[in-house]
């Protein structure tokens, strides 16, 4: 029965939110039915609160990270109090004159406004990784990402050719410095002369390219957006929904069962 | 109960519930003057209906009433020049207001093209399950992510390090978050066999209780109950950033050989996955999350893509009832490719032929 129950209680609910969901003046049924949820998700509050604690405690016990857990020890339970103060002090913690708003807004607020701000080197660091040109796939990943990052910018038509001429430039002095086959020549001067001629004739082809992209990079972007991306896009919601469908339907029938004891 | 406000070019807005119904006064200002003032109603109980306009308020007029007497909250918009400026929703109680007719429950016919489509998974889904008891091996293609968790877990024993585990943001009612447990379920049994610990950080209580259950069944299923520490899964916070923060610190300090984030992510996931991978673990995600899915993609190791989790315990378990299901998802994978194709196909031919831009419709409406 431990096991049956939880799995009966999930089979009704289940099927109580279908039928509801399928009928006409029933919203107040499911208004009530969250509400429920809501009552129960705050009692669970408390298990988290008691994990928390005790996690922390026993770190400090066994003399594991004594620093950080001595810290969240004592900043939860000042958090709590000043908390509970200002509720008293000001009718509410969170009014516009109370010293924990002030708490708030000046340690809370930056914290996590920092870690949030940090995301923009993860990104750099994860975009610099995936843009390797190690293979056929992830080269056209670097030049649909270039191109949409460029077209993103203020004044893209401008920057996008000179981008792409200078691109163009230091690809083909790339080429002649690198490739002594093409060349032949072993002194630096000739083959940089060589790699300046073939980075030149690279920018001199790039306005019939850039009229065959149709002379505007924000057109070019906003199409790889909303034809290319929102294609592949489509296909993982379809992809998803259909999944979703199948895992709920394997939860009603009592199949799947991993998530419970 | 009265409203007051003051806004620009209007001295003073009254809402005020009365036996009539519902009043809004404005007094326009002396010397700036609103151009004109709209008044909106919705019922906000009721997310789906919209605000409705119950009409402009212009110079020299001053009144507005609402005789409905139903129930609902207004808001007040001020039109200066350019700007516009809102008193914000407000909550009227009328005076008598009409008793609410006991709503009569039907069934809701726009959601007939929903209904058929469930019946039609299910029958298909019940048609799959038979086949599946006469020939338990169907087939399911590979999942690269689900395949290397063997490996991971193997490479962590061999190194002595700990196995770090999160199902991501959000409580247990989001489906991706119960594939993750079932995920977690595996992944518990194999490092059992090493006698590799499994640490998982959480996001949401409920979540908590439902992992330290999963885990414990993991362990008493492998035989080895003695390996299970309730410490081992433990609440983190509940605060997004605090979250990332948080495991952030512990992959930098404990140094683990594997970091599996299977669930749902919001902006939170390049910081965990970054911080996996500079902590040299071998990182497995999934998440049905398609706004993360590039940043899982860009930094993993392994990506589980949308419903590939979904499938994990399946393909995991290879439990026919199971698999199941998930040919079910791929036959209707196909139908919709099919209709997809199809649809294309006469749009463009309606260039040349109207007709074929009629049947689109058709198809388009049936499918509405």
């Amino acid at each position: 029965m431990q096991r049956q129950g939880p799995v009966i209680v999930v089979i009704l609910s289940a099927l109580f939110s279908t039928i509801t969901f399928f009928l006409k003046g029933a919203e107040d049924i499911q208004t009530y039915a969250l509400i429920v949820a809501i009552v129960i998700s705050g009692f669970a509050l408390l298990l988290g609160v008691d994990s928390l604690i005790l996690y922390h405690m026993r770190n400090i016990q066994e003399g594991k990270n004594t620093l950080f857990s001595g810290v969240l020890i004592i900043s939860f339970f000042t958090t709590v109090i000043w908390g509970f103060f200002a509720w008293w002090r000001y009718g509410s913690p969170f009014a516009q004159n109370s010293t924990f708003m002030w708490l708030f807004l000046n340690v809370y607020l930056p914290l996590d406004a920092t870690m949030f701000s940090i995301l923009a080197f993860y990104i750099a660091s994860a975009a610099y990784r995936a843009f390797r040109a190690r293979n056929f796939n992830a080269l056209i990943l670097l030049i649909t990402a270039s191109v949409i990052m460029i077209g993103r910018v203020l004044y893209s038509n401008i920057v996008f050719p000179i981008a792409l001429s200078v691109f163009l430039f230091l690809a083909g002095l790339w080429i002649f410095t690198n490739t002594r086959k093409l060349y032949g020549s072993e002194l630096l001067f000739r083959r940089f002369l060589g790699g300046f001629l073939m980075g030149g004739a690279f920018v001199i082809l790039l306005p019939p390219i850039f009229n065959f992209l149709g002379g505007n990079i924000s057109a070019l972007t906003d199409w790889l957006l909303s034809v290319p991306q929102n294609a592949a896009k489509r296909g993982i919601y379809l992809g998803l929904g259909f999944g979703q469908v199948a895992f709920a339907l394997r939860i009603m029938f009592g199949i799947e069962r991993s998530w419970i004891r | 109960m009265i409203f007051l406000f003051s806004l620009v070019g209007v001295d003073r807005v009254e809402v005020k519930g009365t036996d009539a119904g519902v009043l809004i006064l404005v007094k326009f200002g002396e010397k700036l003057k609103a151009d004109s003032i709209e008044v909106f109603k919705a019922d906000k109980l009721n997310p789906k209906e919209k605000p409705i306009s119950l009409g402009k308020i212009i110079y020299p007029e001053t009144l507005l009433i609402d005789t409905t007497k139903t129930k609902g909250e207004y808001l007040v918009r001020v039109y200066y020049g350019k700007e516009k400026f809102d008193t914000g929703w407000i909550t009227v109680k009328l005076e008598n207001p009409i008793p609410q007719k006991a709503s009569v429950i039907s069934f809701d016919t726009s959601k007939t093209n929903i209904l058929i489509g469930i019946l039609l998974f299910s029958a298909l889904f019940v048609f799959l399950l038979y086949l599946a008891r006469i020939n338990p091996r169907l087939y399911i293609r590979r999942i690269a992510g689900l395949d290397a968790i063997d490996e991971a877990v193997g490479r962590t024993a061999e190194m002595g390090r700990p196995i770090i585990y999160t199902t991501g943001i959000g409580s247990i009612d989001n489906l991706a978050i119960l594939a993750g447990l079932t995920v977690l379920k595996h992944v518990t049994r194999k490092s059992s066999l090493y006698e590799v610990p499994v640490l998982m950080p959480n996001n949401d209580p409920l979540t908590l209780a439902a992992a330290r259950e999963v885990v414990k069944e993991a362990y008493l299923e492998s035989g080895r109950p003695d390996l299970y520490r309730e410490n081992d899964i433990f609440f983190l916070t509940s605060e997004q950033f605090g979250f990332a923060s948080g495991m952030s610190g512990l992959m930098q300090r404990l140094k683990p050989g594997a970091v599996f984030m299977m669930g749902y992510f919001y902006a939170e996931s390049l910081i965990l996955a970054e911080n996996a991978h500079v902590s040299g673990a071998i990182t497995t995600a999934g998440t049905t999350s398609i706004d993360q899915l590039p940043f899982f993609i860009a930094s993993c190791d392994h990506t589980l893509i949308g419903d590939e989790l979904y499938a994990a315990s399946a393909y995991i378990s290879r439990n026919p009832l199971e698999v199941a299901s998930i040919k079910t998802g791929d036959w209707f994978k196909a139908l919709s490719a099919i209709i997809i194709s199809v649809g294309s196909i006469f749009a463009t031919l309606s260039i040349f032929n109207p007709q074929f831009g009629e049947v689109v419709r058709i198809m388009v409406n049936a499918l509405k």
